[in-house]
């Protein structure tokens, strides 16, 4: 197996289980490789022929040569594997059996007195005490030591399948009338679908009613438009951000915009030699973050950009003061280490997490190589290391990354950022406008021997209360939960749910958890559907509604009114399953997914109406399926590509078809009596730009009668009424 | 691939043939390994390397940082494998293992081969995803960080897959031995 240069360490157990299962496969399949030797076709003068062809003949992609393959259907040769398989037994067993490694590992693990012992969390005394903590958790796997590459993370939010929230139109809490110009009325304009109302989440695109915000991840820039006159849609300016940094996304609330970036490890700074600028690494000193130039990163890049993000990174905040579009101004920064997981904006607060490892490269006379540091510009701050009494050590840590999270003032600029950590990993986060749930993964590997560890999520709970972030305590359920939508917290209830495979077969579970306010759980259903995972989940106050699917997709109506004993009071079993479910009204879902056959394969898109209003009995009142089976969608797996207007009774979504290659904007009429109609494609042509695959950066957005679909630096216009184009915008003239 | 010349990604950049050539042979038979991994099929291999080769010579402008070519020409195969998956998946479902590794003519194959062509078949009971995802770690050897690089996707959620999916094709290969 190859390594690549850079590696740095990886201490998670599971990244070292990972690597030897790795290992043994790439050695087996080594023994192939001779056998896939390329054709002179695809050597590399063959290749140069043809790219000179393509340039002067100016044609396409050449022709996939589907006829060729299609021409042979040879049959699996099944017989051939019967008779090898018993041949392969004892091989097979010598190679997945118990190995000396593997052992090793096992009394090893069985040696270590697990630290944080107690069941209850332990706040950070001194640094010493931190350090020694980090030293022993490295200390179970240091033989195994498992480079990883050093990395641009270039994450979005890092929750997957994350169907949007209640879409309605809240009161946002901050200040619109400070966005508007000449106290005009602020027309219904569309807005992030976010989870929980009164918390906004960030995207690529913002809306206020009057300007849209357009972030361009590849080119480094925020461009801003007056939408004022939707025939005219007019671009009033661009912010530059800086080279070293990668954008990622967004919030804009009254006057200021702010910007989450992945950028360059708080840590480079410190190890520049003296800080000098006239070094090769140099430190731009008039650049407002700080930041060290481009070139001092290169040394460290490894794949498709510059060390920055990786969870050895940092994620910056860059607030910017936009009173006059036309000129914004950077008023601050605020950096932290690790790499972003997610964030949410309450009123004026956001709450940013971050996931940091440094891998290894301690000090023990300097904390800032062994926790997290933060740097802010507006209390001039740089690489401060967090307080010891901020960082909490769970039971049990199962690696030393600790999960970031700092509460933000972003127009108290004077105001100090409170900054917590706790040793973990955060997958996915949830937050009320109380609480934030953080849930980490953790694999229990005391029952080593058959390799099905057991994993199970540690939800770590932090009090927004008072504007600043408290840790208030952990717990552990069993199994793992998909994104942000399968947590919910209702009348001080925690709610869960999880997905759990089961320790000795491959069938998985499913499982919803409810939790007081103390985070003891106080009600289970377990063992849903076995066999199915889940694939997308809504809660809505005293009611959850559940897809689960292997092969059919039930859709489960639970009834949580009495958080100790939640209850399955209906379910629906139809093809096919939702991975994205989102409410019209009380009685009514909408589930976006897939059709599929009775073998479980997936075979389209498809669109649903379910009507729960009888709980015992929901049904599949409409439906739509889309027949371009090659047809995928964003917004299966990113709820903020979704759109939902109730005032128009839209949904609108992008989606690329990989059989006619190209991509487009769908926009469908919804009517709870009616069902589902097409109201309109805005189409694109596939150019060669590959990043259009999949759609990505395509957003639809509305203010009053207009829907603007902004792909990227394509901004169009679209009367919703007749669905006409009436106005085109590229921003990058 | 950390010694490029900056002088020959320039030179390939500007629409130098024979300088993207000399890039390309570095990798190609890796690249070429990885997509009948992927698909199964050496001539969907052979289409996929072209599609990559084409995609990678018209995008290389693109690329900021020469180090990370590598990587950067496997995201461009990757998406290209699972686009050619979706293509043909509707057509033709089975995989020919004896085309793929040139089996028939073997009058006998070792027990390693054998064992080798069960884990190969394995990979292809893996979806789409997590296929991409094994391959990236398993025959080029990148790690989670780097394959949610490649991937442009959450780190977290790449090795919690690549887990999953290890443990799944662990489990199918302990069911063969018990037929």
């Amino acid at each position: 197996m190859k390594t690549h240069d850079n590696d740095k360490l990886n201490n998670n157990v599971n990244e070292l289980k990972i690597h030897q299962d790795a290992k043994h496969i790439a050695e087996a399949l080594t023994r192939l490789d001779e056998r896939l030797v390329p054709p002179d076709s695809l050597s590399p003068d063959a290749m140069v022929a043809l790219l000179k062809t393509q340039e002067q003949s100016n044609a396409g992609p050449p022709a996939a040569g589907d006829d060729d393959v299609f021409g042979r259907q040879k049959k699996f040769n099944w017989r051939r594997l019967t008779s090898i398989a018993a041949a392969v037994v004892i091989v097979l067993g010598s190679v997945w059996a118990a190995k000396p490694q593997l052992l090793r590992l096992d009394s090893l693990l069985s040696e270590i007195s697990p630290i944080g012992l107690n069941t209850a969390p332990v706040t950070g005394e001194n640094y010493n005490q931190i350090y020694q903590t980090i030293q022993q958790i490295n200390a179970r796997v240091s033989q195994y030591q498992y480079t990883a590459g050093d990395l641009d993370g270039r994450e979005k939010d890092i929750l997957d399948y994350a169907p949007p929230s209640a879409a309605r139109d809240n009161d946002r809490v901050s200040d619109i009338n400070d966005a508007l110009v000449q106290g005009q009325q602020l027309p219904e304009h569309g807005k992030t679908n976010t989870q929980v109302e009164g918390v906004d989440e960030a995207d690529i695109i913002k809306n206020d009613g009057r300007y849209l915000y357009v972030l361009n991840q590849e080119k480094h820039n925020i461009k801003i438009a007056d939408a004022q006159d939707p025939k005219n849609v007019k671009k009033v300016s661009e912010i530059s951000l800086d080279a070293n940094t990668y954008p990622i996304e967004m919030y804009v609330v009254g006057n200021s915009l702010i910007v989450l970036k992945n950028s360059p490890s708080l840590l480079t700074e410190k190890q520049m030699p003296d800080g000098s600028s006239a070094s090769s690494a140099g430190n731009d000193a008039s650049a407002p973050d700080g930041l060290g130039t481009e070139q001092s990163y290169a040394e460290n890049s490894l794949i498709c950009g510059d060390s920055i993000g990786g969870y050895n990174g940092s994620t910056t905040v860059a607030v910017y003061d936009i009173s006059d579009r036309a000129q914004p101004k950077q008023a601050r920064t605020f950096t932290q280490d690790g790499s972003y997981a997610s964030s949410r904006l309450i009123g004026d607060k956001l709450y940013l997490i971050t996931n940091y490892n440094n891998y290894n490269a301690y000090d023990r006379n300097d904390p800032s190589s062994f926790v997290p540091n933060t740097s802010d510009s507006a209390n001039k701050t740089k690489c401060q290391p967090i307080p010891a009494g901020n960082i909490t050590i769970p039971p049990s840590p199962g690696s030393p990354t600790y999960v970031v999270a700092t509460a933000l003032d972003i127009r108290e600029h004077k105001t100090v950022p409170v900054t917590k950590s706790v040793l973990g990993q955060a997958s996915s986060i949830y937050s009320s406008t109380e609480n934030l749930y953080i849930a980490t993964l953790r694999y229990d590997y005391s029952a080593y021997t058959d390799y099905s560890p057991s994993s199970s999520t540690d939800i770590l709970k932090f009090s927004l209360d008072g504007g600043g972030i408290s840790y208030t305590g952990s717990a552990n359920v069993d199994g793992t939960s998909e994104d942000q939508f399968s947590m919910d917290e209702y009348n001080g209830y925690f709610r869960i749910a999880t997905t759990g495979d089961a320790k000795d077969s491959r069938d998985s579970s499913n499982n919803v958890f409810i939790l007081d306010g103390q985070l003891k759980q106080v009600g289970a259903l377990k063992g849903m559907a076995p066999g199915e995972r889940i694939y997308s989940v809504r809660f809505m106050g005293n009611m959850a509604y559940v897809v689960t699917f292997r092969q059919t997709d039930p859709l489960f109506a639970i009834d949580l009114s009495d958080p100790a004993r939640p209850a399955v009071k209906g379910q629906l079993k139809i093809s096919g399953f939702s991975e994205y479910l989102h409410p019209y009204s009380e009685n009514l879902l909408i589930g976006f997914g897939y059709d599929a056959d009775d073998q479980g394969r997936t075979k389209g898109l498809k669109l649903s109406f379910f009507d729960v209003s009888d709980p015992l009995n929901p049904k599949e009142t409409h439906k739509m399926y889309f027949n371009d089976q090659s047809m995928e969608s964003q917004a299966l797996s990113n709820h903020k590509a979704f759109l939902f207007s109730k005032d128009h009774n839209m949904i609108g979504f992008p989606a690329t078809s990989y059989n006619n290659n190209y991509s487009s904007y769908n926009v469908i009429s919804i009517d709870p009596n009616k069902g589902f109609s097409v109201k309109g494609e805005l189409k694109n042509n596939q150019t060669e730009n590959y990043k259009t695959w999949y759609n990505t950066q395509t957003r639809g957005t509305y203010i009053g009668n207009t829907l603007f679909v902004i792909d990227s630096d394509l901004i169009q216009s679209i009367d919703i009424p007749t669905f006409k184009e009436i106005g085109t915008l590229n921003l990058t003239k | 691939m950390k010694n490029i010349p900056s002088a020959l990604i320039d030179s390939a950049k500007s629409g130098n043939a024979e300088s993207f050539g000399e890039l390309y042979a570095c990798i190609w038979k890796d690249l070429y390994r990885f997509c009948c991994y992927y698909l199964g099929s050496k001539n969907d291999a052979e289409d996929v390397v072209q599609d990559t080769v084409i995609e990678a010579y018209k995008s290389l402008p693109s690329l900021k940082n020469e180090a990370s070519f590598r990587g950067w020409i496997f995201a461009i195969a990757t998406r290209q494998c699972s686009r050619q998956i979706k293509k043909i998946k509707q057509s033709r479902l089975a995989v020919d293992v004896d085309d793929l590794f040139d089996l028939h003519d073997d009058t006998e194959i070792g027990r390693d081969t054998e064992q080798s062509v069960l884990i190969f078949n394995a990979i292809s009971e893996l979806k789409d995803d997590a296929r991409s995802i094994v391959l990236l770690s398993v025959i080029e050897g990148y790690s989670g960080h780097e394959i949610a690089r490649i991937l442009n996707r959450p780190e977290s959620t790449c090795r919690s897959i690549l887990f999953r999916s290890l443990k799944k094709m662990r489990m199918l290969l302990d069911d063969t031995q018990t037929l």
